[in-house]
């Protein structure tokens, strides 16, 4: 391959559709950009708004806070693997709607094969079971009602704290003995995916998990050409010269999204945020390099994919520990007002990557609303040099062994864990030198 | 729980028998809640759901095709023959012709969403909308609706079955879909809403209803009590949430984590059941948006301005006199003074 373009293929706009109104309304209102991350969107609005007026939380607030993003990201891990990129690795079974797929390339034994059909569907049933577990505190999900500007409306204690201790049990026993076995077979049968697919040694993170000294589990960061830098907000920039926008783009707080799908040039609907100048890829994978257990200069296909499944093991021993620290005695929401002006940020790790919220206020309602998705850094087109975005950089040099069954590209591309994964199936590879990716903006 | 046993029993008794209908399901300008939600059933589960009850042909968030493999289904003959249920979910972009939703390319050029579904909607033998977005706008047509979003229901020139929600409940689109697969008869309301599903306000089941009885109302989130104080829309929204509760085996739901309902599932969700916090609605309009405040202040001005300028006319043509003692009316004498000359007068 040596040509890829991302071609972001929808607009909805939720950053116009939020101005003017009452801005404690942007958490549950913002938790619709995304059915599979949305407690990530509704967390990252209510700390928006917290910046702005100033508050701090209780301890239990952001224990519970981690659980129920904890929780989603079990749901999210479990679901990525087994419902969205399985069947690029494993023969899928005959049957609707698996059916009508690439044909080649499958290199499990037929036993093997048949173990995996069988987990996906273990899979599902334990992405259910995470899920079910936050409708206890969360109401429902996807969109949950838990997280609220303040902190949260419902702290875990006796039969609930009981019923979600039960079920976490469960999805640990299954990431330790299915999930994470499963990925490292991947590896085994696919070796040189552990090659395939590396991008730029660019990595951003936000901080995911705040921990009670009020430090991040895993914490905020980058590194850029395999250094690590600080990481500093203002260092944020979003480009718009390849997207169907108007103006020149900016630091997101002077951020305006005013589509111009006649713009030269541009070629998706999607952003391109630069930190420093460099388009830096998020994620479970670059969270663990940032931390440092993970060395900077290998980032293949089956690499991210791994680091998911660790991530997932790591999070259900954390929702465990979360869950007995909590204190039933201590209030989860504390009354406050916002300011009828000012802007705040709120920022923290979704499934796929950094995600961040700005937000300006006037008279108590929303000015202007500005919103830099995981998959704008993961899958931004070009910038103003030219400097091609994270997967953009990952699909050069991919082989493609034939061209009308390019499975290569599309596992690329799924080990990012695109935002809208399911429209990632709905690509033109067959040209060799352009791809459209469809994903959400 | 009494309640839930009896919903699992019905639907075990709904999946006993039937045949295996084909189904398309289509997401558009969506957040893909929808195919999440489902995916969370559990009575029956998934997997049941794909092996014995439809013959899912198009599902783009678990399909294993992809590229044109995928979306020249759109134009085969399985689709000219019309033996498919439509699923949809997501609403459907019209500004700038479409193209703000692009679903994928065949022969290499463009198919934007409006393009599929009229073409599958136009076939199929019964359209479901799943979600309030397909159903009657919801989040992606709220003001100012920057893609020019519609429902399905405006695209497609035929009755549409609404299961509103965002995100529907897994029980509500499998029931209805039951029922469509058995081909019992489902009685719609005037929104196109299945009327076994859609029939009892939020607030008439609440579990919550004796607070708001005895007036132990909740003041901030969080606390136990009636939701009605923090706007809860319960009252005006249809939904069997308090009973069904989220998802199958668990139970949660809104109010049960005392938060207010947000009216998910109402027709006007968001932009008329906005603030979420509070009861008094904002009106989307041109010059900006319009709500009580607003109105109070508004009528303020206009009266006190009316006022001002009718004192001013009156002044200006000489019709206003200060108002001053004429002589008329009469007057108590006071002083020995005034005694005495009234005693001359009179004489």
């Amino acid at each position: 391959m040596v040509k890829a373009q991302n071609e972001g293929t929808i607009f909805r706009g939720f950053e116009a559709i939020l101005e003017g109104r009452d801005a404690r309304d942007a958490p549950y209102l913002t938790q619709r950009i995304c059915g599979i991350c949305s407690s990530a969107h509704g967390l990252a609005a209510c700390r928006a708004l917290e910046d702005a007026a100033g508050l701090k939380l209780t301890g239990s607030a952001m224990r519970t806070r981690n659980l129920i993003l904890g929780l989603d990201f079990m749901q999210n891990h479990i679901r990525q693997f087994y419902m969205l990129m399985l069947w690029d690795w494993v023969a899928p079974p005959p049957q609707n709607p698996f059916q009508g797929g690439y044909t080649r390339d499958f290199r499990l034994s037929p036993s093997l094969t048949a173990r995996f059909r069988e987990h996906h569907w273990t899979g599902v049933d334990h992405a259910r079971l995470a899920h079910e577990a936050l409708t206890l505190i969360g109401g429902k999900i996807p969109h949950n009602h838990g997280i609220i500007p303040g902190g949260v409306s419902l702290v875990p204690s006796g039969e609930i704290a009981r019923e979600l201790g039960r079920r976490i049990k469960k999805l640990a026993a299954f990431v330790e003995e299915i999930y994470l076995p499963d990925a490292l077979r991947l590896q085994e049968a696919y070796p040189d995916y552990m090659q395939i697919g590396r991008g730029r040694p660019n990595y951003l993170s936000h901080g995911l998990y705040t921990e009670a000294d009020n430090s991040e589990y895993s914490p905020a960061g980058a590194v850029l050409e395999g250094l690590a830098a600080g990481s500093a907000l203002s260092e944020i920039r979003e480009s718009v010269a390849s997207s169907w926008y108007r103006g020149k783009g900016g630091h997101p707080l002077q951020g305006k999204t005013i589509p111009d799908p006649d713009r030269k040039g541009a070629y998706s609907w999607v952003k391109a945020p630069r930190y420093r100048g460099f388009a830096c890829q998020g994620g479970p994978l670059a969270r663990q390099v940032i931390k440092g257990e993970h060395p900077p200069g290998s980032n293949s296909t089956l690499e991210r994919v791994t680091a998911r499944a660790r991530e997932a093991l790591e999070t259900s021993r954390l929702l465990r520990r979360w869950l007995a620290e909590i204190n039933p005695e201590e209030p989860g929401y504390q009354p406050f007002k916002l300011p009828d002006s000012g802007s705040g940020v709120g920022v923290t790790e979704a499934m796929r990557g950094p995600l961040s919220h700005w937000v300006t206020l006037k008279g108590g309602c929303i000015e202007n609303y500005q919103i830099i998705t995981p998959s704008a850094w993961n899958f931004s087109p070009a910038d103003e040099q030219g400097t091609p975005g994270p997967v953009e950089n990952a699909l050069l040099g991919t082989p493609v062994e034939k061209i009308d069954q390019p499975v290569e590209i599309g596992r690329v591309i799924r080990s990012f864990d695109p935002c809208y994964a399911c429209t990632a199936h709905v690509l033109d590879p067959a040209r060799g030198i352009r791809k459209t990716v469809k994903i959400l903006a | 729980m009494e309640w839930k046993q009896k919903l699992i029993d019905r639907k075990r008794e709904l999946t006993k028998s039937g045949t295996k209908p084909n189904l398309i399901w289509l997401a558009t300008n969506s957040c893909s809640a929808h195919i999440i939600s489902f995916s969370n059933t559990a009575h029956p589960t998934l997997r049941e759901v794909l092996e014995r009850h439809y013959n899912f042909l198009f599902e783009s968030f678990i399909m294993a095709a992809e590229g044109e493999r995928a979306t020249r289904f759109w134009y085969s003959p399985e689709v000219e023959k019309g033996d498919f249920i439509l699923v949809m979910e997501g609403t459907v972009a019209t500004a700038y012709g479409g193209r703000t939703n692009l679903l994928g390319q065949v022969r290499g050029k463009n198919v934007t969403a409006l393009q599929v579904v009229k073409r599958l909607g136009a076939k199929a033998r019964h359209v479901v909308a799943a979600g309030t977005c397909a159903a009657y706008g919801g989040p992606y047509a709220a003001w100012p609706n920057p893609t020019g979003s519609l429902p399905l229901s405006k695209v497609l020139n035929r009755p549409v079955v609404n299961v509103p929600g965002c995100p529907i409940n897994p029980g509500w689109l499998l029931e209805t879909l039951e029922h469509l697969r058995l081909g019992k008869a489902l009685k719609l309301d005037q929104m196109g809403r299945p009327l076994f599903l859609f029939v009892k306000t939020v607030h008439s089941k609440c579990e919550r209803l004796p607070f708001y009885f005895s007036n132990q109302f909740a003041e901030n989130p969080g606390d136990k009590g009636c939701m009605y104080n923090l706007g809860c829309k319960g009252p005006s929204t249809r939904a069997d949430c308090p009973e069904r509760q989220w998802i199958d085996e668990a139970s949660g739901w809104p109010v049960g984590v005392n938060t207010p309902c947000i009216g998910c599932t109402a027709p006007e969700f968001p932009d008329g059941m906005a603030p979420f916090f509070k009861h008094t609605t904002d009106l989307y309009t041109i010059p900006g948006k319009v709500n009580l405040d607003t109105l109070t202040a508004f009528s303020a001005v206009f009266t006190l301005t009316a006022l001002g300028a009718h004192l001013a006319g009156q002044y200006i043509s000489g019709r206003f006199k200060p108002p001053r003692f004429s002589g008329k009316l009469g007057r108590l004498p006071t002083t020995k003074k005034t005694l005495k000359q009234i005693k001359k007068r009179l004489r």
